[in-house]
């Protein structure tokens, strides 16, 4: 020690300089690789955005011509439908039936534009119409109009006819919507025509059910007396795959809405289930447990040529196919312990993990391909105050967002093919007899239940 | 070192320091690499933002929300809180010695006839038969611009053509949206010149976009690229409105750049 520290003292000369120039240096490091200072900060404007809000949309009640009794209650019945259609579009300000302007317009003739546009209504744009029932025929007239252009006010008009039935009531109404939709929502389809396909529990059986996107119309489609879970409706609308307790466990099965009945699709042993459709409706990918651990395979829609895709310890579950592509898939692997949300590529290569934490399930690829939605238990474990709730995550940036809070336990998210409406199931108990499936729009706002308890794993369809 | 009086000790303990320095540069400059550039992997991060700058505003189609005022409590999203629950009325308990006071006319109240209403009528499934085809429904048919309601029916006559911005003003308004969300202007350079950008494309009848290209450059390249990129981010448009005739509709738009702070 006293040798050295003499020594030290001897070189204390050489050694300050090179401390110097050690601080010299690594001063020049920090400046070196330091972020380039000015232009970071000042450059970042906001604003493009802020001004834009909804649109503003009045309907008036449309009006009933001619004398036929059952008119006013099909009229009731496209008013509530179109009302609720536009509403839970996502896009619109709808104006409240107490500010609308007195009276009925059915024509283009008899609409006072300037109090649609004046307050309160203050609607930039109205629909109204007429409906009638003629000559066997159910004819609806419908019109939207720019309450802000008094020269050319006319956007739309249309005419439409049917069966009188409620039924075509609705329908006619849906139709009326979508379209309105379509030209002021920034040419995005409108939705109000799809359906949701589910699995109800009824006897202690589970079937697959459907029905129409705001939940009305429910009715099964297949009756098989068995435990029915998870369906996946084809791209094209016209075949039904899910997963079916038989004598070998769940096989993957497939039910023909063409024909009405169910169609072959080539089981093996062990357990498959979980099916998705490749958008191109050629491809069906599943988890199989045939070769051991649960891997993801697909095979062409007949359940022919078969390849399994993964290969990993710990399970993959899951698969969702990216529906703007086809080239990629999320899904669900347990292979660093608890279930993580991971995307590969269609043929299995490139993997990558998107969640490192908690516990992840039952992914959904938005239509648009940039976000993936998900049920996630962030704090899983026991005596963990963790609950399920729905995410949704950006694929490029991996940036997250709950969209379900303190609601109970929710799963099996699904988007809407317009990408602004996510269909999931809540049980806000936790038991799973008494699961309703729920619509929320893709930022979490407006939810609200379609069906009673029972239903579970719902599917919107893709168009 | 350089000096001719250096002993062998001198020597060895400017080495030593020299290499102390060295070292202790060394790792200086491994932790200031590490500390500079690398992050770390923050999964699910929301404070990370990779190469490609993406906001969720365009990743969900949902138009943006101003942010409410939470004073205003007409426009917050959040109800106000509920009002406190009134505390249970007390019975004031009859003393013990107490005898009731008999009722005279004392009438069992009258209850009205408890009538079930009918269940609501659900929509039933149409049952669909399985030996005929099913075709989709037909489709609305259009109107034209001017049309009348007779007894008979409706009667049409279309309008002739005029200018498409007075006529058609919701569908440019909806274009200067669409666009004007697709613009991320956090790449600007604040400190180039520009003035104006102008792009030029085509919408055609289905809304779909094609031969986007400049028609005058702005001399900022930043302002162009992010002006460009925003009209090619743009999937489709509306279609055309049904009354416009035409096939295509070639739009000039242009972007100004953001005033500076």
């Amino acid at each position: 020690m006293d040798r050295l520290s003499s020594n030290s003292r001897q070189a204390s000369r050489p050694v300050r300089s090179l401390f110097v120039a050690a601080i010299l240096l690594f001063a020049a490091i920090l400046v070196l690789f330091a972020p380039p200072a000015g232009g970071g900060q000042d450059t970042i404007f906001t604003g493009t955005n802020s001004g834009a809000t909804s649109v503003r949309i009045a309907v008036a009640d449309f009006k009933v011509l001619g004398s036929d009794p059952q008119s006013a209650a099909f009229r009731n019945t496209f008013d509530a439908t179109l009302y609720a259609d536009l509403a839970t579009a996502g896009i619109f300000d709808i104006v409240s039936k107490s500010l609308m302007p007195p009276g009925t317009p059915g024509a283009p003739a008899e609409i006072q534009l300037p109090s649609y546009a004046s307050a309160p209504a203050s609607a930039a744009f109205v629909g109204f119409g007429s409906l009638n029932v003629a000559g066997g025929k159910l004819v609806v007239n419908g019109y939207l109009f720019d309450a802000k252009n008094l020269q050319y006010p006319q956007i739309l008009a249309k005419q439409y006819s049917d069966e009188p039935t409620e039924d075509s009531a609705r329908q006619i109404a849906h139709q009326f919507a979508d379209e309105i939709i379509l030209r002021l929502g920034g040419g995005t389809p409108g939705i109000a025509e799809t359906k949701i396909y589910y699995s109800q529990a009824s006897g202690g059986n589970k079937e697959i059910f459907v029905m129409d996107y705001d939940g009305a119309n429910g009715h099964p489609i297949t009756h098989l007396g068995t435990i029915s879970i998870s369906p996946r409706v084809s791209p094209d609308n016209t075949r039904v795959a899910f997963a079916s307790l038989g004598k070998n466990g769940f096989q993957i099965r497939m039910w023909s809405l063409v024909l009405g009945r169910m169609v072959n699709f080539n089981s093996f042993g062990d357990l498959n289930q979980s099916p998705a459709w490749s958008p191109d409706g050629r491809e069906l990918a599943y988890s199989s447990t045939r070769s051991g651990t649960p891997s993801i395979w697909i095979s062409d829609s007949n359940g022919t040529l078969a390849r399994r895709v993964t290969s990993f310890k710990g399970g993959d579950v899951s698969p969702a196919y990216n529906p703007r592509t086809g080239g990629q898939m999320a899904f669900i692997s347990g292979r660093t312990g608890l279930p993580q949300l991971y995307t590969m590529n269609s043929d299995g290569s490139g993997v990558q993990p998107m969640t490192d934490g908690g516990y992840v399930s039952s992914p959904s690829w938005s239509p648009n391909g940039q976000v993936v939605a998900f049920a996630w238990d962030r704090k899983y474990g026991p005596g963990a105050p963790g609950g399920q709730d729905i995410y949704v995550m950006e694929v490029a940036t991996h940036k997250w967002q709950q969209l379900t809070h303190d609601s109970g336990r929710c799963d099996f998210p699904s988007w809407s093919p317009d990408g602004r409406h996510i269909v999931y199931a809540n049980s806000s108990d936790g038991r799973a007899n008494h699961t309703r499936i729920w619509t929320m729009l893709a930022d979490g706002t407006q939810q609200r239940p379609l069906t009673g308890p029972g239903a579970d794993m719902p599917n919107w369809s893709w168009k | 070192m350089q000096t001719s009086l250096t002993n062998r000790s001198n020597r060895i303990g400017g080495g030593l320091a020299g290499s102390v320095a060295l070292h202790g540069s060394l790792a200086a400059l491994l932790l200031g690499w590490t500390y500079l550039h690398h992050p770390g992997q923050n999964w699910g991060d929301a404070t990370t933002a990779g190469a490609i700058q993406a906001t969720m505003v365009t990743d969900i189609p949902l138009p943006p929300k101003a942010p409410a005022d939470p004073n205003n409590v007409l426009a917050t999203d959040a109800p106000s809180p509920a009002p406190i629950a009134p505390a249970p009325k007390t019975v004031d308990t009859p003393r013990p010695e107490a005898i009731p006071i008999p009722m005279k006319n004392a009438k069992p109240a009258k209850m009205a006839d408890k009538t079930t209403p009918p269940p609501p009528l659900h929509p039933q499934p149409v049952k669909v038969d399985p030996s005929k085809a099913q075709t989709g429904q037909a489709t609305g048919l259009p109107l034209a611009m001017s049309s009348i309601q007779t007894k008979a029916g409706t009667t049409s006559v279309d309008v002739s053509d005029s200018a498409f911005g007075t006529r058609f003003a919701y569908y440019v308004k909806e274009i200067n949206q669409k666009v004007a969300l697709q613009w991320y202007t956090g790449m600007l350079d604040a400190q180039a010149p520009g003035h104006r950008v102008y792009i030029v494309f085509d919408i055609d009848r289905d809304g779909s976009v094609s031969h986007i290209q400049y028609a005058k450059r702005s001399g900022d390249n930043s302002l162009d690229q992010t002006g460009l990129s925003a009209v090619q981010h743009v999937d489709t448009f509306p279609p055309l409105p049904e009354a416009y005739t035409g096939s295509h509709l070639t739009v000039t738009y242009y972007f100004d750049p953001p005033p500076r702070p």
